[in-house]
């Protein structure tokens, strides 16, 4: 009897074991999509990716807009033709830093980066003392410089399009 | 579900387990089943419990999934060690309970001041490395490594503290110049390298690992000291050069010490062929297999197996601390020794989650440091008691029996939720600009 007991027992142990572990792993891992690298930059395709927890995305409204947005032309680790939207409300922050709407993973480029900017006058892109600099279009840039459509913008290995329209 | 509700209700099957293994225990030395072992799981879930409270209190956005799986690490080791020996198993839920207070304390101090630790990341650093001299100067040594300061008659191992420290450290000092380290402006032989100005900390730790190796005799510290060296140093530049560089580095070292210290070839020796000496040199690693084999799949069951002679001494040596995981693998089998591997892996997983996750360098490379020196910790002990690699004596985190090793994890752990509720926090304020439509932050 004693002995039916223990086995029983040594058998539910290991049972309950196993069922934490699964309850875990299973609960845990829906977490998983959710921790992938920070989505910034959302393809033209799918505007409806602005819901997403986890990532830094640009302002979710000023995409539907036309506006200003950069386009990614080479840009490592990002899609060609990704389309980022800046949005009229506040300036974007390109860099490598967790708070940077455009988040670059690129080790050219420094945590705050550089700053683009909706003015009344058009399109501003400024460097924030990067260690790389900022380009536009091959020169480098030293103080707020106003862009136009079809300019280059080059911030560490990548070279972003300026387009004007969503 | 809520993030804290998750957490209470993971905390259940810690408790079950608790009840369970006791009552197992207890049924078999005194042929009856008591009521004692519900005592204890009431003890175990009022104290977790409490914890889990305050966790909830401090940080409330942190990973839920990491303090159930400490606790049911620490369920298992308790039950091993009172099945081994049950005064010291009194002693380690004492530690456990200094270990939770020492966990809440942290949470509380740095909740709201977490930028403390990268501010002050030298007088850490120093702290850390402070407390490893102090050790090889005031050092006692037993069995064969020195490790251990007595205060009164009270042993402490510095180098598990030293350990916590020297990470925050390298996370900070990392998280400052990973920048710098990824600009090559030199060539050697070929190889472009970083400035050597900012790579003369870590040239420094790998001195400081060498120097421990020889001085405190003792592999496994300065191993996980490079090691989680290493992995930052991978983690902050993405470089595999340095990973490459740093394991020739050691192995050269490592081969110098083979050459020069009897002890360090005994180590090797012995893995290669423990048969040479079965009854002296080979003896602990061989009785260690013999238990793993004797477990078989399902086990002998709690307090059945052979682990102590009629005397009641340890059939293996430090069965309660280094080799605990063979007392595991002969009781609970190979199911229950995988749950317990898995158990490690689940509590890598989340701490690399929280390095992913996060939105600032520091608590990032913090998060990959922490995970990666547990992470390692648990492979050399594991893979020393399996015959896997050479045997080199440390704990295993959470289970072994070690009061150091105990409040230190669970510093670790503290140090682990402050970087997961950091990045939870960060993450947050990004998400309400998009709400409202704001600006940039």
């Amino acid at each position: 009897m004693l002995q039916l007991v223990l086995l029983i027992g040594k058998f539910l142990f290991l049972l309950v074991l196993y069922l934490f572990i699964l309850h875990v792993v299973r609960s845990a891992g829906r977490g998983l999509a959710l921790a992938s690298p920070p989505v910034t930059a959302v393809p033209s395709a799918s505007p409806a990716g602005t819901g997403l927890p986890g990532g830094s995305l640009p302002e979710g409204g000023a995409i539907s807009q036309p506006g200003w947005s950069l386009v990614a032309a080479s840009v490592p680790r990002m899609r060609k033709g990704t389309r980022v939207a800046v949005p009229w409300a506040g300036p974007l922050l390109a860099g490598r830093s967790g708070d940077a709407g455009l988040y670059l993973e690129d080790t050219f480029v420094s945590g705050r980066h550089a700053r683009f900017t909706v003015t009344t006058e058009g399109l501003v892109v400024e460097d924030l003392g990067s260690t790389n600099g900022t380009f536009v279009n091959g020169s480098e840039i030293s103080g707020p410089t106003l862009l136009g459509p079809g300019d280059q913008v080059a911030i560490g290995d990548g070279v972003f399009m300026v387009e004007l329209g969503p | 579900m809520r993030t804290g509700n998750r957490e209470l209700a993971l905390l259940l099957p810690a408790t079950l387990l608790t009840t369970l293994g006791f009552a197992l225990l207890y049924t078999r030395g005194a042929q009856e089943l008591s009521p004692a072992s519900l005592v204890y799981g009431g003890i175990f879930l009022g104290l977790f419990g409490i914890v889990h409270l305050a966790r909830r209190l401090l940080v409330p956005m942190a990973d839920p999934y990491l303090l159930p799986v400490t606790a049911v690490l620490s369920t298992i080791g308790i039950l091993m060690i009172y099945r081994l020996n049950p005064s010291r198993a009194l002693d380690q839920a004492l530690w456990l309970i200094v270990g939770l207070a020492v966990f809440v304390l942290i949470l509380g101090c740095f909740r709201r001041h977490f930028s403390l630790l990268s501010d002050y990341k030298y007088l850490i650093g120093l702290l850390g490395i402070g407390l490893l001299l102090a050790t090889i100067v005031f050092g006692r040594e037993i069995n064969g490594a020195k490790l251990w300061i007595y205060v009164g008659s009270r042993g402490i191992q510095p180098p598990e503290f030293a350990k916590l420290m020297l990470v925050v450290f390298f996370a900070a000092y990392l998280a400052d110049v990973r920048e710098l380290l990824t600009v090559s402006t030199s060539r050697f032989l070929g190889m472009a390298i970083p400035p050597v100005r900012y790579l003369s900390p870590l040239l420094l730790v790998w001195a400081l690992s060498l120097a421990l190796m020889i001085f405190m005799k003792d592999l496994g510290t300065s191993l996980l000291f490079f090691g989680a060296l290493l992995a930052l140093l991978y983690v902050a530049t993405g470089r595999l050069l340095y990973v490459v560089a740093g394991v020739v580095l050691f192995a050269g070292g490592a081969c110098v010490l083979y050459q020069i210290f009897p002890h360090v070839q005994l180590r090797v020796d012995i893995w290669l062929d423990p048969w040479v000496d079965p009854s002296g040199r080979g003896y602990q690693i061989l009785q260690s297999l013999f238990a793993l084999a004797a477990g078989g799949v399902f086990g002998r069951g709690l307090g059945d197996g052979y682990l102590l002679t009629t005397q009641g001494q340890p059939l293996i040596p430090a069965v309660e601390t280094d080799f605990i995981f063979s007392a595991i693998g002969e009781e609970l089998g190979l199911v229950g020794g995988v749950a317990v591997i898995l158990l490690y892996v689940i509590f890598l997983y989340r701490a690399i989650h929280v390095a992913i996750s996060a939105r600032d360098d520091f608590s990032r490379l913090l998060a990959a440091g922490l995970g990666a020196i547990f992470g390692l910790q648990a492979f050399l002990i594991l893979g020393g008691v399996t015959k896997l690699i050479p045997l080199t004596g440390i704990t295993l985190p959470f289970v072994s029996y070690g009061g150091s090793s105990i409040v230190a994890n669970f510093g670790l752990l503290a140090l682990l939720l402050l970087a997961s509720e950091q990045g939870a926090r960060e993450r947050a304020a990004e998400r309400v600009p998009v709400v409202v439509g704001g600006g940039d932050g």
